[in-house]
């Protein structure tokens, strides 16, 4: 296992693991989601692609209400 | 027909998604309201709270999304936002906000001018929040925006339309569509905004926070509609003195004439 940060909180994940995989893992629906690694967007197309690093500090954000 | 970026519109009253109790009541305002574009923000995700999903009702009715930018407090923020956006809800399209002051919510005129010319060159259908700035909307349209979205006043103030006199001068000038935006209060609001000559206007507060907020989506509808028809039939011109719209001399003359 490696640890990585998940908006500010330590997160175990195995290593190697990709994004999307952290995201199965942590079971977040991924509807309105983008992701962002070390403040690098992350397209979705590329999520199953791209492995985490240990320490990677990833970002999740959401669509959310507001005018 | 409204046409913006080569999407048309047949309503022309675009709507806000928050501020509403729940999830439900702003998907009944909104299909009660007939808008086909609404604004939705980004946000981090809070892992701790459970937030009410509001884009799958939102997905169900069939609207089309607007993300913003808001929380950027410059164009670097504001680009970040965009794309976060486009990832996340798949749509090129945004409506640029940037409001570094939180009291009154200013849009910065000179980010919101940096940050369109790099949405636009990055493929963007941009729509900026700015005051109501003749010279800058012209500016925000030669660098490629889709429309522009003038303050009608402070955001979710109610106060209407307190910049009419340079609303005019925007929509008299502007070769893109203009979305008055921010402060409509009232439907008469929304009327006065459309009947000046806007091609469209957003309204979030008002309805969300109504007592009744299905029945305030249809009111605005209905005002959107009357003050469009009103600016299409052409209003007449206003005068100082009166105009008499009856006959009523000539009825006394004859009178006189009996005795």
């Amino acid at each position: 296992m490696t640890q990585v940060f998940v908006n500010g909180e330590a997160v175990d994940c195995p290593i190697g693991a990709t994004v999307a995989e952290l995201l199965r893992l942590q079971q977040f629906d991924t509807l309105g989601i983008a992701v962002a690694v070390n403040q690098q967007i992350i397209p979705r197309g590329q999520w199953h692609l791209h492995e985490l690093a240990h320490q990677d500090h990833i970002q999740l954000f959401k669509a959310i209400a507001g005018g | 027909m409204l046409t913006i970026a080569g999407k048309s519109f047949s309503s022309r009253l675009f709507s806000g998604t928050g501020k509403f109790a729940n999830a439900e009541q702003m998907a009944k305002a909104i299909l009660a309201s007939g808008t086909e574009l609404v604004t939705m923000a980004m946000k981090r995700v809070d892992l701790e709270s459970k937030q009410d999903d509001i884009l799958r009702p939102l997905i169900e009715a069939g609207v089309n999304l607007l993300p913003n930018t808001s929380g950027a407090k410059s164009a670097e923020e504001a680009v970040f936002a965009a794309q976060l956006a486009r990832d996340a809800l798949g749509t090129e399209w945004v409506k640029l906000e940037i409001h570094p002051d939180p009291k009154y919510l200013m849009p910065d005129p000179i980010e919101t001018l940096k940050a369109a010319e790099q949405l636009v060159q990055q493929g963007f259908n941009v729509l900026p929040y700015v005051h109501a700035d003749p010279v800058l909307c012209k500016r925000l349209e030669e660098v490629g925006c889709a429309a522009v979205m003038p303050l009608g006043s402070p955001i979710g103030s109610n106060q209407g339309l307190r910049t009419r006199e340079f609303l005019q001068i925007i929509v008299e000038q502007a070769r893109v569509p203009v979305v008055v935006d921010a402060g409509i209060g009232a439907p008469s609001d929304a009327s006065l905004a459309m009947e000046l000559g806007a091609d469209a206007v957003l309204v979030n507060t008002a309805i969300a926070v109504a007592a009744d907020p299905v029945a305030m989506g249809r009111a605005f509808k209905m005002a959107v509609e009357a003050g469009r028809m009103a600016y299409e039939a052409g209003l007449g011109t206003k005068q100082q003195i009166a105009v008499a719209s009856s006959p009523l001399t000539a009825f006394l003359d004859q009178a006189e004439v009996c005795q």
